[in-house]
């Protein structure tokens, strides 16, 4: 269910900067890839693709946790970084995506590891 | 309280179910703190070079535009850069490139005119010891607004 949450917030997100942001990610991250901004466009990157690594992530977590936390790590530290290093460039809402996707995401890693005898996955 | 199954700690938390365990709360909170950290220290590092007037917005441009920072530039705007500015930069870098035939032409920029304090405008001669340029000049007038105490660029008036 969490696990759920937090794809769902990041797809809405991902729609969001493809479609409402006005900044057109898929020509932004290239342009800023050929002009040196190397690790701001791989992070407007994830930003869009991060439905992809979270739902591989998701599947594999009914054999093991980390790759959900470790996935979800970088899911959530991409927008906090990127918050407090553009803070006048983000829109009000992104303060409230960002906030609801780091409660969800930290509840999922909390829950990720099945209590001793209980069924991997379940 | 964990939970005791024949005088065993589970290390479940919560008197339901097997919702989290110890590990599970250990590993959220290293997330948790990780991201404290992240956020801190960045948010610590970009509010010390805060540009909070329009001579710090010129002297920051300046130096963006001669490391070619393009991150430190962003952060200046007062808005993400429009699809139009991103064309308008590469066809102007592609174009005194491809004049001066060097993918790192010699650019000298000269600030003056600054006016107003927290908000106002500064001009920007751009000159160029490549033989390509010799008699070139671009002159920008660049406006700069206030936004929650920081300055930034809101626009520019090319009058070259």
């Amino acid at each position: 269910m969490l696990r759920a949450a937090v794809l769902l917030v990041a797809l809405a997100t991902s729609a969001a900067a493809t479609f409402g942001s006005g900044i057109d990610p898929w020509d932004l991250a290239p342009w800023l890839a050929r002009h040196g901004g190397l690790g701001l466009a791989l992070a407007l990157g994830w930003l869009v693709l991060a439905p992809v690594p979270l739902a591989v992530a998701a599947l594999a977590r009914r054999r093991t946790p980390w790759p959900w936390v470790a996935v979800v790590t970088i899911h959530l530290a991409v927008p906090v970084v990127l918050l407090a290093r553009f803070p006048h460039l983000l829109p009000g809402w992104a303060w409230a995506v960002v906030g609801l996707s780091v409660l969800l995401g930290l509840a999922s890693v909390a829950t990720a590891f099945p209590a001793p005898g209980a069924r991997p996955g379940s | 309280m964990p939970r005791r199954v024949n005088g065993v700690d589970t290390g479940l938390v919560g008197k339901g179910g097997p919702m989290t365990n110890k590990i599970g709360l250990i590993v959220a909170g290293a997330v948790a703190a990780v991201l404290l950290l992240a956020g801190g220290v960045t948010a610590l590092v970009v509010s010390g070079g805060d540009p909070t007037s329009v001579q710090d917005v010129a002297d920051a441009a300046v130096d963006a535009a001669e490391d070619l920072d393009v991150d430190d530039g962003i952060a200046l705007l007062c808005e993400a850069p429009s699809k139009q500015d991103r064309a308008d930069l590469e066809a102007l870098i592609a174009a005194a490139q491809d004049e001066a035939d060097t993918k790192d032409p010699d650019v000298d920029y000269e600030i003056s005119n600054v006016k107003g304090e927290e908000k106002g405008s500064f001009d920007v001669k751009i000159t160029s010891d490549e033989k390509a340029f010799e008699d070139d000049e671009i002159a920008v007038t660049v406006l700069v607004d206030s936004q929650d105490g920081r300055s930034c660029i809101s626009g520019y008036d090319d009058r070259s």
